[in-house]
């Protein structure tokens, strides 16, 4: 994936003729539309805030820029993510503005083009998932609508193309809205005279005077930081000054005078027809069971036997097996080693076919066993994000992060972190408060096994069986319970609260679970496959060296007196650093040949899964958090792994536990 | 509601004073009820209200008349609402709720009265245990419900109601839960308490927190139990 920050964003945008902003509220397709009028890929999900970066295209039909935003809940920012987009808002050279609303959700959409319209800006309203609309009774009167809010109006179904030219169209002649809202008398005065103190800006300003007026006090020096101070503190004075006029914050008096027009709209030009489908009704009735408080746990506990059968058996089994065993020794791996054995130098030699060899070694643990799994887990997992599950696991797991001081809004990217911890790093900018960025940070990177990690572990417990998988999964959430549990009793600061949309479910399409999945295995095969290689390299040298032998012995008293592990174990945590997937994936191995009993086996795996993030993800906890945060983590991580494996080696040996 | 007369507070403190009086001798206050004035404290006014014809004289013993009754059981009504308000709402001690209740009974009329009886969830009885005449929102509950103003944490699963407003200090909440449409007159069914609150609002489904659901105050429509609805549900009946 493409990232950019939002400066370098900025003047990319503005070395552009024309230039439009994508808008619109979270999970309405905004990224599937941006797909579609650029042609580049954006991971697409059925779960609102997976886009944390600004992504743009060129789009492929004409000469202007598309600049996808993060969602944006209304014009009041309440995170850094929506920080982001009100200021991409008020940025300079914006010539248009496409908004990519619900259709079935009309008022939802309006409020929200009510909003942007005082912006002055030319705007193009798009009514996307026209599909779901139709189905649920309502039909829109388009051209009335667009007349009366006096900007193009189009429908749209992205994920079936449907619309494409009509939109491309309408955002080659956009309109400036000619729909007016009045507010009361005491508004309008004050927005006169923050009109008056501020400078001229590319939006209009009773645009931002409203934002303002509407925002928590402590945001405006951030909304309007290029107004110099003094006159950030008049701004102040009018909108304290206002508020004392009204019992209700402004912020509900200003909406009430635009939530007024919004059903006048929604009545005039939005018919909707009674009656409920099986369909839907079934689908009420599945909404009922996965929240539940008790059937919900089962239907999770079903989701990850499902996962478990497909990534853990099936691809960790039988598609390895046959990689492995068949591709890779018999086909593979004798010609490839033939070749290489024809270089006389021993030294040369060895480092591609040898213990250490970058084929038999580096290349054969990346594509015979970790590629397979992940890919398996990639399809599994993009079939869960489309179908709309995951925010329903989040309203599940709401109670017990709460206990952790972390609202249920952190579920996100904890879940998020099942896929790539990198990512999921990343999206922990839609968290309100920055200690439960840390605290999610943190537990991230201790105890959220990513995909790769993940399926490979599945797949041992493929042979150490499912009572074995609910122990497992049982100690790693007690350990990141009780982790949580003390990171906010020092971590200072209030928890914040845990307000999300849940998307409808929806039947997930198949092509776009492929487009995913192929991104993905893309992406694993070019960021994480060289890692595979440099960290062989790396042992191949140690070995050399004796370097390997002397960490070893260093590690010993930890890995084989305190963990009881084989001390070749080591290699697999020292590789760990690298990618934990390749640690795991040694670990794999081991068991395989026997070098670990069943044992030794589960509590490898629970040390190398609470053991510290790969390199991709610390590099990112250093660019989120900072280098002091960042060595916190790592250094409590990375010693809590070998005390919490080395707890329960000795517990499970003296209760006698067997699997 | 007009009165016919006004009845001067300490004729008011007389009325009271029966109706305890009969309360305590272990006889139900009602029309025809009697009483033994000798204790009362304001004795000397009852002349007064016979003069008024709220109290009489039958078979040598003074007793309530219609109007009598109905007047004294809506200031008895009042004043121990006024009790419970005190004592629940402003968390005033007895002794304090015993001074204070007796200048703020004035103060309610029959409507406010219904109001704050409301409010308080028909109360039964008054701090000091003794019981509260049920007023016409009280009866009025068992066949319909008043439009009451509740946090969603008051409703159950299953219930439905319109937004009556959102009512919290943060700006940037506010406008959010507004932007996914929880705004005011709008109809809401609240699904879930457990594990989290989640509320249909028009085609949308918002999930949150306690914090939040207290924040978020509606009127519940007709109470409707949640297993009579024809929609198949899972989970526990109560």
């Amino acid at each position: 994936m493409e990232c950019h920050d939002s400066g370098a964003m900025l003047r990319e945008i503005s070395s552009f003729n024309k230039k439009y902003l994508l808008v619109g509220q979270p999970n309405v397709g905004k990224s599937v539309i941006f797909s579609l009028l650029t042609g580049k890929y954006v991971n697409v999900s059925n779960y609102p805030g997976t886009t944390v970066e600004i992504m743009s295209g060129k789009s492929a039909e004409s000469d202007y820029l598309v600049v996808d935003t993060p969602g944006l809940g209304s014009i009041v920012p309440r995170s850094e993510d929506e920080m982001v987009s009100i200021r991409m808002l008020m940025s300079e050279g914006i010539s248009g503005l496409v908004q990519v609303g619900d259709a079935k959700n009309m008022r939802r959409t309006l409020l929200l083009t009510l909003t942007l319209s005082e912006a002055g800006v030319p705007m193009v309203l798009d009514l996307n998932m026209a599909d779901e609309a139709e189905r649920r009774g309502y039909r829109i009167q388009v051209e009335e609508l667009s007349r009366h809010l006096g900007i193009p109006v189009v429908m749209t179904v992205a994920t079936e193309k449907k619309g494409k030219e009509e939109l491309i169209k309408a955002m080659n002649s956009p309109g400036v809205p000619s729909i007016t809202i009045g507010y009361d008398k005491k508004i309008e005065d004050a927005i006169v005279e923050i009109e008056n103190i501020l400078p001229e800006s590319p939006v209009s300003k009773r645009f931002i005077a409203l934002t303002l007026l509407s925002a928590n006090l402590s945001m405006v020096d951030e909304i309007i930081s290029h107004v110099d101070s003094e006159k950030r503190q008049q701004i102040k004075k009018i909108i304290l000054k206002t508020q004392a006029a009204y019992s209700e914050p402004l912020s509900q008096v200003i909406m009430q005078s635009r939530t007024a027009l919004v059903e006048k709209l929604v009545r005039d030009h939005v018919i909707r027809r009674e009656g409920v489908s099986i369909t839907k009704r079934f689908i009420y009735s599945v909404e009922d069971i996965s929240t539940h408080p008790i059937l919900g746990l089962f239907v999770l506990a079903f989701v990850l036997y499902l996962l478990y059968e497909f990534v853990g058996v099936f691809a960790a089994g039988t598609v390895v097996d046959f990689f492995e065993g068949t591709v890779f020794e018999k086909y593979l791996i004798p010609p490839l080693v033939k070749i290489f054995s024809v270089i006389p130098i021993k030294l040369v030699r060895d480092f591609f076919i040898g213990k250490y060899g970058q084929i038999t070694m580096g290349l054969t643990y990346a594509i015979s066993i970790v590629f397979p799994i992940v890919t398996a887990f990639f399809i599994a997992f993009s079939i869960l994000e489309d179908s709309g599950y995951l925010p329903r696991l989040a309203v599940m797991l709401n109670r017990g992060f709460s206990k952790m001081g972390l609202s249920g809004k952190a579920v996100v990217p904890m879940v998020l972190g099942l896929g790539c911890g990198t990512m999921a790093t990343l999206v922990t900018r839609v968290l309100e408060t920055r200690r439960e960025r840390i605290i999610t940070t943190l537990l991230l990177a201790l105890g959220i096994p990513c995909s790769a990690q993940l399926g490979v572990i599945l797949g041992m417990f493929a042979v150490l069986g499912n009572k074995a998988l609910i122990f497992f999964f049982t100690l790693i959430a007690v350990q990141l319970l009780i982790v949580g549990y003390l990171a906010s009793k020092i971590i200072p600061g209030t928890s914040a609260v845990f307000v999300t949309e849940v998307p409808p479910y929806r039947v997930p399409r198949i092509s776009n679970v492929l487009t995913k999945t192929y991104y993905r295995a893309k992406w694993f095969l070019k960021e994480a496959v060289p890692l595979f290689l440099i960290g062989t390299a790396f042992l191949f040298f140690a070995d050399l060296t004796g370097l390997l032998n002397a960490i070893i012995k260093f590690a010993s008293p930890v890995v084989v007196g305190w963990l009881n592990l084989p001390p070749k174990a080591t290699e697999a945590f020292i590789v760990g650093f690298l990618r934990r997937d390749y640690g795991a994936a040694g670990l794999f191995v081991m068991f395989e040949k026997g070098m670990m009993d069943t044992l030794q086996a589960f509590v490898s795996l629970i040390t190398i899964t609470l053991f510290i993030p790969c390199l991709a993800n610390l590099l990112v906890i250093i660019k989120e958090r900072g280098a002091k945060i960042a060595a916190a983590i790592f250094s409590f991580v990375f010693s809590y792994a070998f005390f919490a494996g080395g707890i329960i080696n000795i517990a499970l040996r003296t209760l006698g536990v067997r699997f | 509601m007009a009165r016919d007369f006004q009845i001067k507070e300490e004729f008011e403190e007389l009325h009271e004073e029966i109706w305890i009086t009969i309360e305590e001798s272990g006889g139900e206050p009602q029309e025809g009820a009697s009483f033994s004035p000798d204790k009362l404290t304001f004795k000397k006014d009852l002349p007064e209200l016979i003069k008024h014809n709220l109290l009489k004289e039958k078979n040598g013993e003074i007793v309530f008349t219609e109007k009598g009754y109905q007047k004294t059981r809506e200031l008895i009504r009042r004043h121990r609402l006024a009790e419970r308000v005190l004592g629940d709402i402003l968390n005033l001690d007895n002794d304090e709720i015993e001074h204070s209740a007796c200048k703020y009974e004035h103060v309610l009329d029959e409507e406010s009265a219904d109001s704050v009886c409301t409010l308080l969830g028909h109360p039964r009885s008054c701090p000091h245990g003794k019981m509260i005449p049920p007023g016409k929102c009280c009866e009025e509950r068992a066949v319909y419900a008043r439009p009451l103003v509740v946090p969603l944490t008051e409703l159950e699963e299953g219930e439905t109601g319109t937004v009556a407003y959102i009512g919290t200090r943060d700006n940037s909440r506010l406008s959010y839960l507004t932007s996914v449409g929880i705004i005011t007159d709008r109809p809401v069914e609240l699904i879930r308490k457990r594990p989290s609150y989640i509320l249909k609002v028009d085609e949308s489904t918002i999930a949150f927190d306690e914090k939040v659901a207290r924040e978020i105050f509606v009127r519940p429509k007709l109470k409707v139990r949640p297993h009579r609805r024809k929609r198949w549900r899972f989970g526990w009946r109560k």
